[in-house]
């Protein structure tokens, strides 16, 4: 199991030019659960079990998977508020657990996050003027710069501050909450932006403005994006490459659009199945899958979607391991199905 | 889609300042606010308003009625105006009324946030150190305490500190429980901001005004209190004016004339229905803003 899905990080070239910006190698995180004060066994929730991927500068990254999957948990690690047990985590060159002090200020800077709840991330008591001038006065820029760059990045995410800007989160729509989030998240300019399910909360108009939103700033700031999101249809039309995760591992890896087109895991199957503009399009059936996903606390031995999957076999109760199918090395699946010579040896 | 706005005339208006105008409407607010300026600008500015001084007696006029002439309110047990010694009383009454609850306002909110936003060991052993406190009922715990410290305001004060603050502790610290799981404490955190910071800008604010309500309904309790302590003997000691040592010293003239003994307990009455109704009107001004 500590051997799965090695291969993704050959050889991390760090500080090169095209040294990928985030590199994800064999992470693994658990919670334990509090038992009684006497139980002696202690329970984990494996919510992260060798993940490894890398993103480069520039590129939209997409996350998919139903809820529980690790895609928050993923996203927390990444951006430092919480600690991996297992694996490494490097970002812009610099190992995210092993520094501190300044240069730790310096990275989280780089790394922003746009959260799911439009409300709860932003303080009720702060106007959003405040809100976004914040950050910037904790790295030493002064209160009338950080108001002005305030200003600056409300128009750029579309709101009028003179109408806005001393407006309270309370006073806004939800559209307009989350283009604070995203202002705010610029006003360090990052190189990097993580969106955790940013869009889930709102309507579909909106959230179709607030990706066009997304892919505008985009191309002006040559930003690179981890989206999360459990909504198939927005990550198609945002990343350009996408993981598809179960069960805190990733089962498939590549360009988001050669997944849509033919994916090759039976969980991505199944998932994409359940889209209904999916279906009209490449006709397609729909895969309903019996059961729940497992218990995150016991964990199936092999591969993790066999208690669920169609068409499961003998050499399913081995673990997957995720290899590229195709020459050009780019796009990965981890199933015994997809790469009939696994299983065999 | 930003053309909703109803003027462009930027709006400089404060969380509080919106909160005291939703106050300021309410009419239980103005009619408690008043009885308490009185009773404060009275006591404040006691040796004008006042014909007679505190201490000044006369054996040939004792426990005069209510309405007696010369005297608005009688007079007690040594001869002295009621009204005068009530007006002087409230000074000292109001002062160990406030005083502890403005030290376990300021203690209590910072213990209660730190630790409430530090989480985990450290502030399961900050409340469950506290609850001992909760074992005992309040009035015996400021007893214990006052009493082995020995009388006197500076004890009772302390005593009345230690009483309330755990309480406040209590209130601060789930308020911070709740808040600091909120995502925008994560955008502070990843903003690079020390805990301090975070906890003065975004999780202070936020906790401030239920603690301060609180703080509020508890100085009626405190000066309730405080006058039991003096009562028994442990806070002030007589001839001082206070409340609380009135109405023990009236106690022997209960049958004879009962409205008279009961002056001070009215007078601490009203008082501490005022701080409730203020406290309540204050509650409601801010779950009507947010």
């Amino acid at each position: 199991m500590m051997n799965n899905q090695v291969n993704i990080v050959q050889d991390p070239d760090l500080g090169g030019v095209n040294q990928p910006l985030l590199i994800i190698d064999k992470l693994y995180k658990r919670f334990p659960i509090k038992g009684s004060f006497f139980s002696k066994e202690k329970k984990y929730v494996h919510a992260l079990n060798g993940v490894s991927f890398e993103l480069k500068k520039g590129e939209t990254l997409g996350i998919v998977g139903e809820s529980g999957c690790g895609k928050s948990t993923l996203a927390k690690l990444i951006s430092g508020l919480l600690k991996h047990d297992a694996g490494n985590l490097i970002f812009d060159g610099q190992g995210v657990n092993e520094i501190r002090g300044i240069s730790l200020k310096n990275l989280k800077k780089n790394l922003q996050m746009v959260f799911q709840d439009s409300y709860s991330s932003l303080n009720p008591r702060l106007t959003i003027e405040e809100a976004i001038a914040f950050g910037p006065t904790m790295h030493g820029m002064s209160h009338e710069d950080a108001r002005q760059l305030a200003i600056q990045l409300l128009s750029r995410v579309g709101l009028d501050a003179n109408q806005f800007g001393n407006r309270y989160p309370s006073e806004l729509s939800g559209g307009q909450r989350q283009r604070v989030n995203i202002a705010r998240a610029l006003a360090f300019n990052p190189k990097m932006l993580i969106l955790d399910e940013s869009v889930a909360a709102l309507d579909k108009s909106v959230q179709a403005q607030i990706l066009n939103l997304l892919i505008e700033l985009k191309k002006e700031s040559k930003l690179t994006f981890l989206f999360i999101s459990h909504d198939l249809q927005v990550v198609n039309y945002i990343s350009d490459r996408l993981i598809v995760m179960y069960l805190g591992q990733i089962v498939e890896y590549g360009p988001s659009d050669k997944i849509f087109e033919k994916p090759r895991h039976p969980y991505t199957k199944a998932l994409f199945s359940s889209v209904p503009e999916y279906k009209k399009i490449n006709g397609v059936e729909k895969i309903i899958l019996s059961g729940d996903p497992p218990n995150p606390i016991h964990l199936p031995s092999g591969c993790k979607f066999r208690t669920r999957c169609p068409q499961a076999q003998e050499v399913c109760l081995k673990e997957p391991v995720l290899q590229a199918v195709n020459p050009h090395q780019d796009y990965w699946v981890a199933c015994h199905l997809a790469h009939p010579e696994q299983g065999k040896e | 889609m930003n053309s909703i706005g109803i003027s462009n005339v930027p709006r400089r208006k404060t969380y509080w300042r919106d909160v005291l105008t939703i106050f300021l409407k309410d009419r239980s607010a103005w009619i408690s606010g008043f009885i308490l300026i009185v009773i404060f600008a009275s006591a404040i500015f006691a040796p004008w308003i006042c014909s007679y001084g505190p201490y000044q007696g006369s054996m040939s006029a004792r426990l005069l009625d209510i309405g007696s002439p010369g005297h608005l309110l009688g007079t007690d047990e040594l001869g002295r105006d009621m009204l005068t010694r009530l007006i002087y009383g409230g000074r000292m009454t109001l002062l160990i009324g406030f005083t502890p609850i403005f030290l376990a306002f300021v203690i209590g909110t910072t213990i209660g946030l730190v630790s409430g936003f530090v989480g985990g060991k450290i502030n399961t052993f900050v409340m469950r150190t506290l609850d001992i406190f909760y074992a005992f009922p309040s009035v015996l715990l400021a007893v214990a305490i006052s009493g082995a410290m020995g009388p006197g305001i500076m004890n009772s004060i302390i005593a009345l500190t230690v009483v309330f603050t755990p309480q406040i502790v209590r209130v601060a610290e789930s308020a911070a429980t709740q808040i600091r799981n909120m995502e925008y404490i994560d955008a502070a955190r990843m903003s690079g901001a020390s805990s301090l910071i975070i906890i003065r800008v975004h999780l202070l604010s936020n906790v401030v005004g239920p603690i301060f309500v609180y703080a509020t309904s508890l100085i009626s309790v405190c000066m309730i209190l405080a006058s039991g302590l003096s009562f028994l003997g442990l806070g002030v000691k007589p001839p001082e004016p206070e409340w609380g040592l009135m109405l023990n010293t009236l106690r022997p003239a209960i049958y004879t004339k009962p409205f008279l003994s009961a002056l001070p307990g009215i007078w601490l009455f009203i008082t501490s229905i005022a701080f409730n109704l203020l406290s309540d009107a204050f509650r409601q001004a801010m779950s009507k803003k947010s």
